[in-house]
């Protein structure tokens, strides 16, 4: 049988055979046992359960085995170690943690955000089932989204953002929608897709043309957090030539420092626990950042 | 592919993070079973064979994105980048000699099975790669593909660019020669 040329008439009894054998390896292939008496199927059969051996713990050889199998931690890990790839753009320097195999340097930057991402998942666990759809500032998985999505995310982020100063100006906190469309316009500047950035613009022309043509009133708090600035002293600027909040302030910034406790990349899921308020646009940990300009350690 | 995939990848592919989350799960171990049965255990263990896994969910991660659906199911897309990873990681091997021979015994303690049952499941799963390594290359991934991963013989077709039917006969071929390869050397290794 091993030599026969494959050719399209095949004798009914090979047809037989073949479906016999697509039948039995489908079983195999689904993990099944193999039938009594085949020795190579039962070979197959303990081939397969051999490629499954610890599976699940592989790399989770300590406590962590014992998390909810349903937040699988090694999907939590690989997510985070995207997030961590250096050619995704977020360039995490490795540090240490608890090395458990001297393996690649993408394996220990793997490693190193373990917990952190284990945490958020963790965290986001009734988000995971429940929100569905696509993550939005201010959903659990939102952080995620940040950092494997960049660009996505940036116009998630000023759609969001667009959203936000519409429902400003239409109730007519004219100094809201302002600032709101200032910090609309940073993000859209940061987004590449053409389609994406020509549909931002237009939502953000036809938000600012709701807005009137005079100067506004201060007098509303600033929505965000981040930018107090620019919202108790912009009011006399009009339209996109208004100030930007600074350099500080952008989303690019937040990547996890070396010396990471488990808690560095928890912060931004806080944004979703503020219902009623409006949802900072720029994420909050990087608003309460002072600006360390005297602290800098002389260098030996 | 089910539907279910297909529109989980779809959503995946337009970066909804609960959807990728998802499709990693479903597919990682397939993936890692791939990556598994091509390298198989160094040093008693798995370790290296999971290390390239983790690179294929990466690099498939990175690519989603990009992933558009041309009608191929997602599995081909998955397990050719599979398959440059392996390839990858057996030339590194070979350079740098460090991909041990199979036999040697498992270094790890594993509550699952009996150890003389396992020792015995080890000793069948080690005989049958080796078996494997006298395949042709093509004839091996068709036995990986199905067995191994798990995948219908219209997606093995998809990843190896070959038509269902071939992909029918082709593991028929390569059975028989299993079968053939088995008899001799059981003959001559008695268990």
């Amino acid at each position: 049988m091993t030599d026969k040329q494959p050719t399209a008439d095949e004798q009914p009894a090979d047809l037989a055979a073949f479906a016999a054998d697509t039948l039995l390896l489908d079983a195999l292939g689904s993990g099944a046992p193999a039938p009594p008496g085949d020795r190579v199927a039962s070979l197959l059969a303990a081939w397969r359960a051999d490629l499954d051996a610890e599976l699940l713990t592989t790399d989770v050889d300590d406590s962590a085995v014992e998390r909810d199998p349903a937040a699988d931690p090694e999907v939590a890990r690989l997510l985070a170690a995207a997030a961590a790839d250096p050619s995704a753009g977020t360039g995490v320097t490795t540090a240490g943690t608890h090395a458990r195999r001297g393996a690649g340097r993408s394996r220990r930057v793997a490693q190193r955000v373990l917990g952190v991402a284990a945490a958020v998942l963790a965290a986001a666990g009734g988000g995971l089932v429940v929100g569905a759809g696509h993550a939005t500032p201010g959903s659990p998985l939102w952080p995620i989204t940040r950092v494997v999505y960049r660009e996505q995310a940036d116009s998630a982020q000023a759609e969001h953002t667009l959203a936000l100063a519409r429902k400003a100006a239409t109730e007519g906190r004219v100094a809201d929608a302002r600032l709101l469309l200032t910090q609309a316009d940073t993000l859209i500047a940061r987004v590449s897709d053409p389609d994406r950035a020509s549909r931002l613009r237009a939502t953000s022309k036809a938000v600012r043309d709701l807005l009137p043509a005079g100067t506004s009133s201060p007098s509303a708090p600033a929505p965000a957090p981040s930018a107090p600035g620019p919202a108790a002293t912009g009011g006399p600027v009009p339209g996109t030539g208004a100030p930007t909040p600074g350099p500080l302030p952008t989303t690019a910034v937040p990547q996890p420092k070396p010396t990471a406790g488990g808690n560095q990349i928890l912060p931004p899921i806080g944004t979703g626990n503020s219902p009623g308020l409006p949802l900072p646009t720029i994420p909050p940990s990087v608003g309460p950042l002072p600006l360390p300009t005297g602290l800098l350690p002389k260098l030996p | 592919m089910t539907a279910s995939e297909a529109e989980l990848v779809s959503r995946a592919a337009r970066s909804d993070p609960v959807a990728t989350a998802a499709l990693l799960a479903r597919l990682r171990p397939g993936i890692v079973r791939y990556c598994r049965a091509h390298l198989g255990r160094v040093g008693g263990a798995y370790t290296t064979a999971d290390d390239v896994a983790q690179e294929v969910c990466l690099a498939m991660l990175r690519a989603l994105p990009r992933f558009r659906d041309e009608g191929r199911p997602f599995s081909a897309f998955v397990y050719r980048i599979a398959a440059n990873k392996v390839a990858d990681a057996q030339r590194a091997a070979m350079r740098h000699l460090v991909l041990a021979p199979v036999e040697t015994v498992p270094d790890r303690a594993d509550a699952a099975p009996g150890p003389e049952q396992q020792a015995v499941t080890t000793d069948d799963a080690r005989r049958l790669s080796l078996l494997l390594g006298q395949l042709s290359p093509t004839h091996r991934e068709i036995v990986v593909l199905r067995v191994a991963v798990g995948l219908p013989a219209e997606e093995v077709g998809g990843v190896l660019g070959m038509s269902a039917a071939a992909v029918r006969m082709a593991q028929s071929r390569a059975l028989a020669q299993l079968r053939t390869l088995a008899g001799d050397t059981l003959d001559e290794v008695p268990a």
